[in-house]
């Protein structure tokens, strides 16, 4: 059974591990974490299940591609909006401004949506795969094949298109960027919209396993982060790491300890991260600039 | 017209309060009352540590909860009296406050907020499933409340007058507080920790505090919650109570303890008044923190600052008129000089004060000091010069203590490498920074006062420190600057508010790093008097400089770094002539032309290079 | 005028806004015309607010039938409606306090949690209101108010009834183990569990919790598993039992699930075949046989275009009882209602009511075993 409970963990964990990721653009390219990141996912669900999906009565890949492109502008609003203008702000000021969006976007989530939670059911169905002992079930496999995917596909277009060169260039130095005519603004917009799009992708993944619900996204919001800092902060590698590792560790350890403190374990292991390893396990050079 | 309206104000305010106890209000108004009373409370704690202190917390509730269970089990399982274990349960939340307090200098900003947060959800999981101690999830019931008899006839009536004072009196304290020498400690923490270490404040013992006092003003808002109602259970103390506290503060104007109260009058009330409309509340109320946080940050401050206020301000200075100039640097020359004719003979000059020995500091791989020994006189004011990279401004955050180094720095024998910044300032070390580091949200005069050090045989006492501080805006010419914030200064405005407050705790030495940059070039020259001024005043300076003239004119000595390392050490003039001088200013082999015309290239050069970023 | 000025009529125009603001709220208040005989202080929002939700259209339902039956007292029955945020116990206060203080009725009905019944019991245990409530927390009734009235058999008749069926029929033994949701209601029901069994002189082989956010089980499943358990009794809240039940059948595990709510309407949509199988200690299910319950049934679905729960029919009893009371009684004297309460009897859809000393009406709970996706009822059990 320990294997099924590293399977599940290491879903759990790629979830995480993508929320981390979106943490990590951001970071790196504003220097902001984004605390309203759980009510994204929460929010990007909501879209996908009730409106798309149950109301508009669209297949799968529409709803997915319409899901994400209504989060990326919602993204890209938000960046514009409310993100920018934090550019300058103590680190607080942006915390609480975030935290207080996450708590806008849960409400209305509410107000908008009802508060039943709402079932979905993944039309890749909810079988059982047998790899010799252990099952995963093919949302989970799903699951990790999409974010190995994402993963591989964030890698080349950073490394090796212009777009990722241009990222690169506008989290190095904002002020050369934009003398060298980059669009500093739409690169910014638009690392923040790829940050809700990781959003929505977590979201639309989870709502086949959780049900969708108002709460859903907050503690992975949490959690994605605390991955962050374990992973080292603003890393890339280090968010998928970190992700992984959280969840197979929480999960393990609820298993092997007690899973009346499973979040605590979670949160402890972040306190021994922070005084033992503060700069993460694979840390970004430039970490916590704030 | 001003000095009418404010008491009438206080007046109505007054009524406010009473009228509902008078008028034999309900005990459903009084007890919502009681409740914005209470929360105003734990509110104000939070004020302190994320508004003044700049310490974000994400848990103030658990603080509550803590203040609150300690209190009711020390009721009940000790039968101690109310007053003994509301005091208990404040001592003991205070040591929470202050580990915390600890943990918060190893783990800042995002870390903090997460590190709260998780603390929070500790501490309810701990509540929930320790039955034994806590009562597990349906709490703690039959609390022995405090009923003040005579007074009316149930709980709510009792408190209410007594609650609605005690609230009035923590924050009168804490208005106070947030004046006094170690309010402007905590700001100063807040608003550039850097500079606040660097300029003698410990801000360890400055963070410990900001969470004790969080703590206290928590556990005692707990501890009364729990006299006034008699029952706690863990879901009174969720994350949701947090944020709620966060928001009674951000409403109120982050940093203004005044506006706290208003908001947590507001976020407590409110929802009570407007029932009906709860379902759109709490999407409303994030929608005001983003729009306060990014439009107007000083929320309902406006309002309850201007009530309280020279109470909240202290004593304000009588406006000075501006002296003629835009900087009043040529009186503060002129002032210098004349007291330099008639002043006291030069301090006896002689012997090393400060002793710079084998000096080394890598940056990631990059060797920014190697080796680099050298003496500073008593007395004397010592040039430190070099091409840009070479170390300059490295070598000054070793000897404030702000960079850790290898190697030995002595003041008078103390050794001062990698001690904390704030107790170099204390040996009498205080700097300027490079890129002017003063505290904007602090006025001019506080931001001179917080960096005052006790000299034996000078008097101490906020009188004292407040006449010191205005003797050093004197004595740089910006005194008429006193009660501006620092923030709306102009750069040469502010440079001049950071020396005076480098040279009002009296230093032995100071460490100056490009005084002149962003000075009108006119009043560079006059620059030198102020130097030879402070000089005559017993303080020792070692000044960073580009401008080749000014160093020569105002230097008794140079030394010149190069990469890293030490290159020359001397007489100005001697230096200037120096090969090795010439070969790192301009990267050539000395021996292309002679050491005249080099060294006049040097000058031109390195004056165009002072001018051009500006 | 100069602009200090300015600034300060500003701010008295500012204080003056405040001030009107505060002195609204007694105006509300003192706008309230006919006096309402009951008070329902439940959850409008917040997490619960969709107990909330069928809680208040049960009442509603109740209101409408006991008014065409020639309303209480005479009179058509009015209530009002005050939210309590769920288990907030500064918003049950609120609620509480401004029933008893502004509307001043007689009778309320709720809090309906187990920990706001606790908070709110030292303000409004004075002889000044009566409070119907279906918490079900041991504590609720023993706690020496006596101005309770519980309309649902507390945590341990529950308790007793699933254990002793579940030993008697599926012959568990000490196979058996416990999962319960790490809250009020998880965490009073593990210990009601625990300590029935060991009044039979079982011991779970495991007891495990899962935190309210949790939505991935494997852990405690393989915990459960590794114990050798047979039967787990599962104190969770509906949607999590769903999910838990549905985890345990996708990893192939083959316990049989006994518990609280495991007949729900949102637990069988939500855990669809996982379902199948499991029993419950249950209130009310829709397809109870019971002629009484098939016309509530029936009549709620017209009305509100959905199916009833046992919120709904907790709280449709509650009402009704309620106004027996009142009628009985013969006047809206809180003393005298209480002590109606006594001798009125009422079959309903929950159970026979009638009230003892201590306050508690019901004394019954079905046995549900869930076949073939619908929930079937076994037995009823009453102490």
């Amino acid at each position: 059974m320990l294997g099924q409970v590293i399977a599940s963990g290491l879903a759990m964990g790629c979830i995480y591990a993508l929320v981390a990721l979106g943490y990590a653009y951001v970071w790196n390219t504003m220097a902001i974490v984004n605390f309203a990141a759980g009510e994204f996912l929460t929010f990007a669900a909501y879209i996908f299940v009730a409106t798309f999906t149950m109301s508009l009565g669209l297949p799968f890949w529409s709803s997915l591609l319409l899901t994400a492109a209504a989060m990326a502008a919602l993204g890209a609003l938000f960046s514009r909006l409310v993100f920018a203008r934090l550019q300058r702000q103590r680190a607080l000021v942006a915390i609480i401004a975030t935290v207080g969006f996450g708590i806008f976007l849960k409400e209305m989530a509410r107000i908008i949506y009802g508060p039943e939670p709402l079932l979905y059911v993944s039309p890749f169905g909810d079988d059982m795969l047998d790899f010799g002992g252990f099952r995963l079930s093919v949302q989970q496999l799903l699951i990790m094949v999409v974010v190995v995917v994402v993963m591989a596909a964030q890698y080349f277009v950073l490394r090796y298109s212009m777009i990722g060169k241009i990222m690169r260039a506008t989290a190095l130095d904002r002020e050369t960027a934009a003398l060298m005519g980059i669009p500093v603004n739409a690169v910014l917009a638009g690392t923040f919209a790829f940050s809700a799009v990781l959003a929505a992708l977590a979201g639309i993944l989870l709502a086949p396993l959780f049900y969708v619900t108002t709460e859903m996204g907050s503690l992975v919001g949490l959690k994605g982060f605390v991955a962050m800092i374990i992973g080292g902060f603003g890393s890339v590698p280090g968010a998928i790491v970190g992700g992984v590792l959280l969840g197979v560790i929480e999960n393990v350890g609820a298993f092997a300890i007690s899973s009346t403190y499973k979040d605590a374990i979670a949160f402890t292991m972040l306190l021994v991260f922070l005084v033992v390893r503060p700069e993460g396990l694979i840390p970004e050079r430039s970490a916590d600039r704030a | 017209m001003s000095s009418f309206l404010r008491p009438a104000a206080w007046l109505l305010i007054a009524a406010a309060i009473v009228a509902p106890i008078a008028m034999g209000m309900n005990t459903y108004y009084l007890h919502v009352l009681n409740l914005a009373w209470i929360f105003a409370i734990a509110a104000l704690g939070l004020s302190v540590a994320t508004g003044v202190a700049g310490q974000i917390v994400l848990g103030q509730a658990a603080l509550v909860g803590i203040g609150a269970y300690a209190t009711a089990l020390l009721m009940m399982r000790l039968s101690l009296p109310w007053w003994l274990a509301l005091l208990l349960a404040m001592v003991l939340t205070g040591a929470v406050g202050a580990a915390l307090g600890l943990i918060s200098t190893r783990i800042k900003g995002h870390y903090l907020a997460i590190v709260t947060l998780a603390l929070n959800e500790i501490f309810r999981i701990v509540a929930v499933n320790e039955e034994a101690l806590t009562g597990g999830p349906m709490g703690l019931r039959n609390i022995p409340t405090l009923s003040i008899p005579g007074l009316s006839e149930t709980i709510t009536q009792q408190l209410y007058l007594p609650l609605a004072g005690l609230m009035f009196v923590s924050y009168a304290l804490m208005i106070v507080f947030h004046r006094s020498a170690l309010g402007r400690e905590l700001r100063a923490v807040r608003d550039d920790e850097m500079a606040a270490e660097a300029m003698g404040v410990n801000s360890v013992r400055a963070k410990t505090i900001a969470f004790m006092i969080c703590s206290l003003w928590g556990a005692l808002s707990g501890g009364l919650y729990v006299l006034l109602v008699g029952f706690v259970a863990p879901t009174n103390f969720t994350i949701a109570e947090s944020i709620k506290m966060m928001l009674m503060v951000v409403l109120g104007g982050l940093g203004s303890i005044p506006g706290t109260m208003l908001g947590a009058i507001v976020v407590t009330i409110l929802p009570e008044a407007l029932r009906d409309l709860q379902t759109y509340y709490m999407a409303a109320f994030g929608a005001a923190v983003v729009i306060i946080m990014l439009v107007w940050p000083k929320g309902l401050g406006v309002f309850s600052d201007w009530l309280w206020g020279s109470f909240l301000t202290g004593r304000r200075e009588p406006e000075l008129s501006a002296p003629a100039g835009p900087l009043s640097l040529a009186a503060a020359a002129a002032a210098a000089s004349s007291a330099l004719a008639a002043g006291p003979a030069l301090p006896e000059t002689g012997g090393p004060l400060m002793r710079v020995h084998k000096v080394s500091r890598t940056f990631g791989g990059v060797r920014a000091l190697n080796d680099v020994s050298f003496d500073v006189i008593r007395g004397e004011i010592l040039g430190l010069i070099g091409p840009n990279g070479s170390g300059k401004s490295t070598m000054i955050n070793a000897c404030s203590g702000v960079v850790h180094v290898d190697g030995s720095i002595e003041l008078e024998g103390h050794p001062l490498q990698n001690h904390p910044a704030w107790e170099v300032h204390a040996y009498g070390v205080a700097r300027i920074f490079q890129n002017v580091r003063l505290w904007e949200s602090m006025t001019v005069l506080e931001n001179v006062m917080v960096a005052w050090r006790r000299v034996p045989g000078q008097p101490s006492g906020e009188a004292a420190i407040r006449e010191a501080s205005l003797a050093a805006l004197e004595q740089m010419g910006v005194r008429h600057l006193a009660m501006r914030q620092a923030g709306d200064l102009s750069f040469g405005q502010s440079r001049l508010v950071e020396m005076a407050r480098a040279i009002v705790g009296r230093p032995k030495v100071l460490l100056l790093d490009e005084p002149a940059a962003g000075l009108r070039g006119g009043l560079v020259l006059e620059l030198s008097t102020i130097l030879q001024r402070l000089r005559a005043q017993g303080m020792t300076i070692l000044v960073v400089e580009h401008r080749i003239k000014l160093v020569t004119s105002m230097c008794d000595r140079v030394v010149v770094l190069n990469l890293g390392d030490l290159i020359a050490d001397g007489a100005p003039a001697a230096v200037m002539e120096s090969p090795a001088v010439i070969e790192a200013y301009l990267g050539e082999r000395a021996d292309a032309a002679s050491h005249e015309t080099r060294a006049r290239r040097i000058r031109r050069r390195s004056v165009n290079h002072a001018v051009a970023p500006g | 005028m100069n602009r200090k000025t300015t600034m300060d009529m500003r701010s008295l125009l500012a204080l003056a806004g405040v001030s009107a603001a505060l002195a609204t709220m007694p105006l509300n208040g003192a706008a309230a015309q006919e006096q309402p005989l009951i008070g329902v202080s439940l959850p409008m929002t917040g997490s619960k607010a969709l107990v909330g939700r069928n809680f208040k259209q049960g009442v509603e339902l109740a209101i409408a039938d006991i008014n065409a039956a020639g309303g209480v007292l005479g009179k058509p029955l009015q209530v009002v409606f005050e939210d309590d945020q769920g288990d907030n116990t500064n918003g049950a206060i609120n609620a509480v306090n401004k029933i008893m203080q502004v509307h001043k009725t007689p009778v309320m009905i709720g809090p309906h949690y187990s920990v706001t019944q606790m908070a709110t019991q030292n303000v409004y245990c004075n002889g000044k209101i009566v409070s119907l409530t279906g918490a079900t927390g041991v504590p609720v009734t023993n706690s020496g108010c006596k101005y309770v009235i519980r309309t649902r058999s507390n945590d341990d008749i529950q308790a007793k009834a699933i254990i002793e069926y579940a030993q008697k029929e599926l012959n568990a033994g000490d196979k058996t183990a416990v999962f319960y949701a790490n809250d009020d209601f998880g965490k009073s029901g593990q210990a009601r569990v625990v300590a029935q069994m060991a009044a039979l002189g079982l011991k779970p082989l495991a007891v495990e919790s899962h935190n309210p956010n949790d939505k991935d089980y494997s852990a405690q499943l393989a915990k459960l598993k590794n114990a050798g358990a047979v039967l787990v009794v599962l104190w969770a809240h509906d949607t999590d039992a769903a999910l838990i039940v549905k985890q345990a059948k996708q990893f192939g595990l083959p316990f049989r699930f006994a518990g609280a709510v495991l007949s729900e309407d949102a637990f069988l949509k939500l855990a669809g075949s996982g379902a199948e199988g499991a029993i419950s200690a249950s209130y009310f299910v829709p397809t109870d046989p019971n002629p009484a319950v098939q016309t509530f049934v029936k009549r709620y679905e017209e009305r509100f275009k959905m199916a009833p729960d046992v919120w709904s029919a907790t709280y449709y009893d509650a009402t009704v009882l309620a106004a027996k009371a009142i009628n009985a009684a013969g006047s809206g004297d809180v003393a005298k209602i209480r002590e109606a309460f006594g001798s009125v009897k009422y079959d309903g859809l929950l159970a026979s009511y009638g009230c003892d000393d201590k306050g508690d009406c019901n004394r019954q709970v079905n046995i549900v075993e869930i076949k073939g996706g619908q929930p079937v009822v076994r037995a009823a059990v009453r102490y």
